[in-house]
C-alpha cells in the first residue's frame, strides 16, 4: 500500500481499517471531539490495558475537548503538549495501524490528519519472570527470560547500564510480524558481524517467526551442515550478559522465552554461570566432569560395544569373564541390546517431557521397571549392559546444550562399533573431527581457543581462570579472531 | 541470510554422498563377519607336550559353573572346561580344539603356557607360529616347563581363586618375586629366534596336600631350567635360582637361610640394586657385577656380631657365583652377557657369533656386594 | 582464518609420518640403531632437497605451484599438474595398500578387504573436500590425541622391568646396507615432504621456517619412537611385523589388559589425516589439468582411481612386496625437489630474458 494512505477523512480511514482487519470483533473505536475536531481512538481488545486507555488517553482528550482550534494545531497539541506514555510513534499507514494496534498500542486518529499517533499501553497478559527450568543453578540469579521481548530487553539492560549496549529492533514475519532484538555492545563485535545477523535475520520470508528455532537455521551457517550448531540458546539473562561481554551477540525473539547467542563455542557447551560462584579448583574439576561426561553420553555405549564384540582382549580377566557370562545368556547380539535400550532410554525421555507433571512419576516407575529389573530377570538384556546405559543416561544430563547432537552421535557410534569394532569407531571419529573443524562461522573456528590454538583463551579450557586474570584480559570474538590469523 | 551458492550446496551433497559410502562399507565389514563375544570361548592356560605323531595341547576354557544368579562367577569353584586334542602341530591342534567347543578358541587373555618336559625348543618358529599367526597373544604369558607332563598340570581343577590357572600364574609371580625362579615371558623366545636361544624357565610341579578326602593339588615352583641350542641342558634349585636372578638383574627381595659359626640364622634380602657392566681386562671379559641390598635379620640378632655384613655378602657371592658356574658349564648364556658383549664390542661379538659359548665361557664373572643389615 | 600455522602443517606432515613409522620397518635392518642413523641422514638429504623450495617459495606463495607454472606456461601448469596427480595417486595407492594390509596384522578377526579400502577412503574423502585449515586443525586434534595416547603408554609401562636396553647395539654383517636401506625408507615415508609444496600459498609463516621445525620435531619423534619400543620389545622390535601393535599389546594396566586395541584406533585416525590431506592436493592436481571439474568432483575421481588399483593389487595377495619394496623413495624425492626446481629455474630464465639480462629474483 502507498506511504500516506490515511485518509483526510476520519470516516474513510476507519472505514479502511475495519476492511483491512477484516471486520475484527475486537476492534475498539473511541470517538470523541477535542477542540471541535474529531477524534478517534483506536485499540484492539486484550491488547492495552482498558485502565490506562481511560486515565491516560481518554481522560486528558476529554479534558483538552473543551475549546476550539484548527485540525493541524489539534494532532500538534496531542502530539506535543499531551505526553500520555514515554512509548510514542507517528504512523502514517493503515498496515502500520494494524501492526502497532496488535503490539498493544492505542492509536490516535484525527480527521484531517494523513498520520496517527500511536501510544503504547500493553495490557495484554504476559507470563512474570520466573526461574530458568532448562538451566538451573545453585548459586546464581534465578530469574529468566520470558515470551515478551521488551521484559527480556530490561533483563538485559538491567544488568548492563553501559551506553555501548546497542538494541536494534527487527521485524520478522509476513503475518506473525514478529519483534526481533539485536542486542551487542559496540566496542566488542566486530561490524561485520552485526551486519551478517542483520541481513540473514532480514532475509527471513516465513509467514511466521514463533520460536527462536524458526531463526535459528538462517542465522547458522552449519545448521544443516553439521552435527553440532554455532548458535546456543539461553534462558538465563546473566549467561546473555555474560556472552554480551565476550562480544557475542544476543538475539530476542518476542514470544520465545530463549535468546540465541551468535556465535557460540564448543568449549562454551560446559561452561555454567556456577562457575563464577565457585571456587577455580571447584569449577575446574566439573568442568571435567562435564567433559567426561560428554564423552561417556556420546561414546561409552559403542566404546562398550565396539571391545566386548571385537577387542575383547583390552578387558582385565575377570570383567569379561563376567561380561561374557551375562551377555550368554541373552538372545539378541550386544549390539542390537544396545540399540534397543537406547531407543527405549529416548522414548522414556520424550515421554517424561511430554507427559503432564501428575503422571511424571509414573514414567519412572514403569521405566524402571520395564526395562531395569524385568528385562534383565527375564533375560533380554544383561545386567552390566543396563549399567552402561544407565551411566549413559546420567552422563547426557549434566550438558542439556549438546542433548541433541549427542544423541544422534551415540546412535551413530554404536553402529559403528558395532559393526566395525574400534575401527569404525576411528573412522567416524575422524569424520565428525572434520565436520567440527569445518565449522567456521562468523569467521570463528567452532573449536577455538583449542583449534587453531589460542594459548590464553585454552586456559579457560582446561581449569578457571581466575576472576585476576579475567581483569588483565578481555577474550572477546576479535582476540579469538586475531590470534587464529597469528 | 547469506545467498547459499550452487558450489556451496553441491559440496554438502557432495560430502553426504561421501558419509553414505562410509556408512554402507561400514555395513558390510560388520555383516560379513559379525562377532559377537558369546561366540568365543576363553582360555587362560595351555599345555604343550610332545607326543608320538605331533603334539599334545591341553587347554584350561572358562566355563562358568555358577551362572545363573545374582553373580555370574562362583569363586568357590573352578570354572573351568579342561579339554586335551593332538595334532601335527600347536596350531592345527588348536584349530581342533574349536571343533570341538564348537566355538572359536580366543587366545587373548592367555595366561600361561606350559611345556612338558619333552618339548624341543630347537625349532621354535614352529612352536610358536600359533602366537605369532594369531594376533591377539599376549606376549607377556607367562611360560614354564613341567617336571613331567604339561598336560598333568593343567588337566587338574584348582579349587582356590575363581580361575584354575590363577593358581599357576599366582604361583610363579610369587616365585618370581622372592627369587626362587626367574620370569620366563613369551617374548624373550620371540625375541631371540633369530639370536642365541639362551633361555631360563622357570620348573613347576604337581603335588598334592593334606590327607584322605581333603586332598587338594597344589602347584609348586622347583627351580629354573637353563635351555641352550633349544634343549635343556640343566636345572637350577630354588637357592641356585635367585642367584641366577641376581645376575639377570630380576629378583629384587629373598629370603636365605645364613649359616655362622655352625648356626643357621633367617635372613631376608630386600630392595637389590644390581648394576652390571662387561669390560675387556688383558684380552679377557670380564663382566662386572655390582650390588647394593639390604638384609633384615631376627631382631635378637641384629645387634650383635654374630651374623656380619662379611657373612652375608659371602653367602650371596657363593650363591651367584655356583649360578654362574652351572650356566656356564651348561653352555646355557641365562644371564645375558652375550648381549653385553654385542653392543659394548659389536667386532668381537660377530667374531664369535658361531660359538658364543666359548666367549662366555671364558668370560670372568667379578662381584662387588655391598650388604647392609637392616 | 584459513591460513595454516606453522604448527597445523607439521601436524599434518607429522601424522603421515607417525602412521607410516607405527606400520613397518624395512627388512634388510637389522637393529633399531642403524635405522635411527639412516632417519638421521635421511633428514639431511631432506633438508637439502628442500633447497629449490626455500629459493623460490616466493613464486609459488602466489596462488600455488600450478598457478607459478602458469605464469611461465599453460602447457607447464598441465604438466605439473599431471606429475602431481601421478605422483598423489601412487601415495594414495600406497598408504591404502599400506593400511589394508596391516590392517589385517592388527584385527584378529577376518575381514573384507574392501570395506576397509572403502571405508578410510571415504574418510579420506570426507577431509579431502574441506579447506586446508579445516585439514590442518583436524591433524592437530588427532596428532594432539596420538600424543596423549604415547603419553599414557609410556606411563603404563614405567614400572615395567625394561629388558631391551641392550637392543641397541650395531652389531650387525650389513650394517652399511641396513642404513642405506634406513634412508631409503625414510625417504619414502617422508613424501609427507611434498605437502609444504602443495599448501604453500595458505601458509602463514615462511617455509624455510616450517621446513626446519618439521625436520626436527619429526627426527626426534623417530628416535624417541624407536628408542621406547627398543626398551620394551628388545630384539624383537625388527622382527615383529607390527612392533608398536606389539609394545602397545604388552603394554597394561589393572584397568586396562592391553592397548593394542587404542593403538590401532589412533593408527587409522592418522592414516585418515594422511589420506585426507592427500586426496585434498589430488583434487587440486587433477584441477590444475582439468580446470572445469569442481573439487569435490575432482577428490571423489583421485580417491576412486587409488582405492581401484589398491584394491587391484591386494586381491593379487602379494602386497607383502609392494609394502617393503624402498625403490619409492626416487618418487618421493622428486615430489619434493622436481616441481620447484623446475619452476626456479624456468622463473630465473623468464626473468632473465624478460629483463634484459637482469635477474630481479624472487623473494620468499
Amino acid at each position: 500500500m502507498a506511504k500516506n494512505d490515511l485518509s483526510l477523512s476520519l470516516e474513510k480511514t476507519l472505514a479502511d481499517l475495519t476492511e483491512l482487519m477484516s471486520d475484527t470483533a475486537e476492534l475498539n473505536v473511541v470517538r470523541g471531539v477535542v477542540f471541535d475536531t474529531p477524534v478517534a481512538v483506536v485499540s484492539a481488545e486484550g491488547m492495552v490495558s482498558a485502565q490506562q486507555v481511560g486515565e491516560l488517553v481518554l481522560r486528558p482528550l476529554s479534558e483538552l475537548g473543551l475549546g476550539h482550534g484548527e485540525n493541524e494545531k489539534v494532532f500538534d497539541l496531542i502530539t506535543d503538549k499531551l505526553f500520555f506514555t514515554a512509548d510514542r510513534k507517528l504512523v502514517y499507514c493503515l498496515e502500520d495501524i494494524c501492526t502497532f494496534l496488535f503490539s498493544g498500542f492505542a492509536v490516535i486518529l484525527v480527521r484531517g490528519e494523513c498520520r496517527a499517533c500511536a501510544l503504547g499501553l500493553q495490557g495484554f497478559e504476559m507470563r512474570s519472570v520466573g526461574a530458568p527450568e532448562a538451566e538451573q543453578t545453585v548459586h546464581c540469579a534465578q530469574d529468566s527470560f520470558t515470551e515478551t521481548v521488551r521484559v527480556n530487553m530490561s533483563l538485559i539492560r538491567r544488568r548492563l547500564k553501559s551506553p555501548k549496549l546497542v538494541i536494534d529492533m527487527l521485524s520478522a514475519g509476513r503475518l506473525s510480524k514478529t519483534d526481533i532484538c539485536i542486542v551487542y555492545l559496540k566496542d566488542r563485535v566486530p561490524e561485520d558481524i552485526i551486519r551478517r545477523i542483520k541481513e540473514d535475520l532480514n532475509s527471513i520470508k516465513l509467514d511466521a517467526v514463533l520460536t527462536s528455532g524458526y531463526a535459528e537455521p538462517f542465522v547458522d551457517e552449519s545448521f544443516s551442515g553439521s552435527v553440532f550448531s554455532s548458535v546456543s540458546t539461553t534462558q538465563r539473562p546473566d549467561l546473555a550478559c555474560t556472552r554480551l561481554v565476550q562480544g557475542r551477540v544476543c538475539v530476542l525473539i518476542d514470544g520465545t522465552p530463549f535468546a540465541l547467542v551468535v556465535p557460540s563455542l564448543f568449549a562454551e557447551s560446559f561452561q555454567t554461570m556456577d562457575d563464577f560462584s565457585q571456587k577455580p579448583y571447584y569449577t575446574a574439576f566439573m568442568r571435567w566432569i562435564r567433559y567426561i561426561s560428554f564423552f561417556l553420553s556420546v561414546g561409552f555405549p559403542g566404546l562398550y560395544v565396539a571391545l566386548a564384540d571385537h577387542h575383547p582382549e583390552v578387558f582385565s580377566l575377570k570383567l569379561l569373564l563376567n561380561l561374557s557370562v551375562a551377555e550368554e545368556a541373552t538372545p539378541y547380539p550386544l549390539m542390537a541390546e544396545v540399540v534397543m535400550l537406547m531407543v527405549f532410554f529416548e522414548i522414556m525421555r520424550e515421554a517424561g517431557l511430554r507427559l503432564p507433571k501428575a503422571a511424571g512419576s509414573a514414567v519412572s516407575i514403569v521405566g524402571g521397571l520395564i526395562i531395569g529389573d524385568a528385562a534383565v530377570k527375564s533375560g533380554i538384556v544383561s545386567a552390566p549392559l543396563l549399567i552402561v546405559v544407565g551411566i549413559t543416561a546420567t552422563a547426557s544430563f549434566v550438558t542439556p546444550q549438546l542433548e541433541q547432537p549427542a544423541a544422534v552421535l551415540r546412535l551413530i557410534f554404536i553402529l559403528a562399533g558395532g559393526l566395525a569394532g574400534l575401527f569404525g569407531l576411528a573412522v567416524c571419529f575422524t569424520v565428525l573431527v572434520a565436520n567440527v573443524c569445518a565449522m567456521n562461522d562468523f569467521s570463528v573456528s567452532f573449536l577455538s581457543p583449542a583449534a587453531p590454538l589460542y594459548p590464553s583463551g585454552i586456559k579457560d579450557i582446561i581449569y578457571m581462570k581466575s576472576f585476576r586474570e579475567y581483569e588483565k584480559s578481555r577474550s572477546t570474538l576479535s582476540d579469538i579472531r586475531e590470534a587464529a590469523d597469528e | 541470510m547469506a545467498v547459499r551458492t550452487l558450489a556451496q550446496r553441491l559440496k554438502n551433497s557432495g560430502r553426504r554422498y561421501i558419509l553414505w559410502v562410509l556408512a554402507g562399507a561400514l555395513l558390510c565389514f560388520g555383516i560379513a563377519h559379525s562377532h559377537n563375544i558369546e561366540d568365543r570361548v576363553l582360555v587362560h592356560a595351555m599345555g604343550i607336550d610332545r607326543a608320538a605323531d605331533g603334539y599334545e595341547v591341553s587347554l584350561q576354557v572358562f566355563r562358568s559353573s555358577g551362572a545363573g544368579g545374582d553373580i555370574p562367577i562362583d569363586i568357590s569353584r573352578s570354572n573351568v572346561q579342561l579339554i586335551k586334542v593332538r595334532a601335527d602341530t600347536v596350531s592345527q591342534a588348536l584349530d581342533r580344539c574349536s571343533a570341538k567347543l564348537g566355538r572359536d578358541v580366543f587366545l587373548g587373555h592367555l595366561q600361561t603356557i606350559c611345556f612338558g618336559r619333552d618339548v624341543s625348543f630347537e625349532r621354535p618358529q614352529e612352536l610358536f607360529s600359533f602366537a605369532v599367526r594369531d594376533r591377539s597373544v599376549y606376549l607377556g604369558v607367562e611360560l614354564c616347563l613341567a617336571q613331567e607332563k604339561a598336560s598333568d598340570i593343567i588337566m587338574t581343577e584348582m579349587k582356590r581363586g575363581s580361575l584354575s590357572s590363577e593358581n599357576l600364574r599366582k604361583a610363579l609371580d610369587e616365585n618370581v618375586k622372592n627369587g626362587r625362579t626367574v620370569e620366563c615371558t613369551l617374548l624373550d623366545f620371540l625375541a631371540d629366534i633369530k639370536s642365541p636361544m639362551f633361555e631360563a624357565i622357570p620348573v613347576a610341579a604337581l603335588s598334592q596336600e593334606g590327607s584322605g578326602e581333603n586332598k587338594e593339588p597344589v602347584i609348586d615352583i622347583t627351580g629354573t631350567a637353563l635351555i641352550s641350542g633349544g634343549r635343556v641342558s640343566e636345572y637350577l634349585s630354588p637357592e641356585q635360582s635367585f642367584g641366577l636372578s641376581l645376575l639377570r638383574d630380576e629378583g629384587r627381595s629373598f629370603a636365605a637361610v645364613v649359616g655362622s659359626d655352625g648356626r643357621s640364622y633367617d635372613v631376608r634380602f630386600e630392595n637389590a640394586d644390581v648394576s652390571r657392566r662387561l669390560c675387556i681386562e688383558n684380552g679377557r671379559l670380564v663382566f662386572n657385577v655390582d650390588i647394593d641390598l639390604s638384609a633384615a635379620v631376627s631382631l635378637d640378632i641384629r645387634h650383635s656380631d654374630v651374623l656380619k655384613q662379611e657373612h652375608l655378602s659371602d653367602h650371596l657371592e657363593t650363591q651367584l657365583r655356583s649360578a654362574w658356574r652351572q650356566s656356564v658349564q651348561s653352555g646355557c648364556d641365562a644371564v645375558g652377557v652375550w648381549r653385553f658383549v654385542r653392543r659394548k664390542y659389536p667386532k668381537v661379538y660377530l667374531e664369535y657369533e658361531d660359538d658364543i659359548e666359548r666367549l662366555i665361557s671364558s668370560t670372568k664373572l667379578c662381584l662387588d656386594i655391598e650388604c647392609s643389615i637392616e | 582464518m584459513n591460513k595454516l600455522s606453522i604448527w597445523q602443517l607439521t601436524a599434518i606432515m607429522l601424522c603421515g609420518h607417525a602412521f607410516s613409522l607405527m606400520t613397518f620397518f624395512p627388512y634388510t635392518c637389522d637393529n633399531p640403531v642403524e635405522y635411527m642413523i639412516g632417519a638421521a641422514i635421511a633428514v639431511l638429504i631432506e633438508g637439502v632437497l628442500l633447497v629449490p623450495l626455500c629459493l623460490c617459495a616466493g613464486d609459488i606463495r602466489q596462488g600455488g605451484v600450478y598457478e607459478a607454472a602458469g605464469r611461465i606456461s599453460p602447457m607447464l601448469r598441465v604438466a605439473v599438474g599431471a606429475f602431481y596427480t601421478a605422483v598423489l595417486v601412487f601415495f594414495c595407492f600406497r598408504v591404502i595398500g599400506n593400511f589394508t594390509f596391516f590392517l589385517d596384522g592388527i584385527l584378529p578377526q577376518g575381514f573384507m578387504r574392501w570395506t576397509a579400502v572403502g571405508g578410510i577412503c571415504a574418510a579420506g574423502a570426507y577431509l579431502g573436500l574441506m579447506k586446508p585449515s579445516v585439514v590442518g586443525k583436524s591433524a592437530g586434534v588427532m596428532l594432539f590425541l596420538f600424543g596423549v595416547f604415547c603419553i599414557f603408554i609410556v606411563l603404563c609401562s614405567v614400572g615395567r622391568h625394561v629388558t631391551g636396553a641392550l637392543g641397541f647395539h650395531l652389531a650387525g654383517r650389513h650394517i652399511s646396507s641396513g642404513i642405506a636401506e634406513s634412508v631409503k625408507c625414510e625417504l619414502l615415508r617422508g613424501m609427507d615432504l611434498m605437502f609444504l609444496v602443495l599448501f604453500l600459498p595458505e601458509l602463514r609463516h615462511s617455509a624455510v621456517k616450517t621446513a626446519a621445525v618439521f625436520l626436527s620435531v619429526k627426527l626426534v619423534f623417530v628416535w624417541l619412537s624407536i628408542g621406547f619400543v627398543t626398551l620394551m620389545l628388545g630384539d624383537y622390535v625388527m622382527l615383529a611385523k607390527l612392533p608398536f601393535s606389539a609394545m602397545a599389546s604388552y603394554s597394561s594396566t589393572s584397568m586396562i589388559e592391553r592397548f593394542d586395541a587404542a593403538f590401532m584406533a589412533v593408527w587409522v585416525t592418522l592414516a585418515a589425516v594422511r589420506l585426507g590431506a592427500a586426496m585434498h592436493c589430488l583434487g587440486r592436481s587433477i584441477r590444475a589439468v582439468i580446470r572445469p571439474l569442481p573439487h569435490g568432483a575432482a577428490v571423489a575421481a583421485g580417491a576412486a582411481v587409488s582405492a581401484g588399483l589398491a584394491l587391484y593389487r591386494l586381491t593379487r595377495f602379494d602386497w607383502e612386496t609392494e609394502a617393503y619394496d624402498m625403490s619409492g623413495w626416487a618418487v618421493s624425492a622428486a615430489a619434493v625437489l622436481a616441481v620447484p626446481l623446475v619452476l626456479g629455474a624456468a622463473g630465473f630464465i623468464k626473468r632473465r630474458v624478460g629483463n634484459g639480462g637482469k635477474d630481479l629474483g624472487a623473494k620468499a
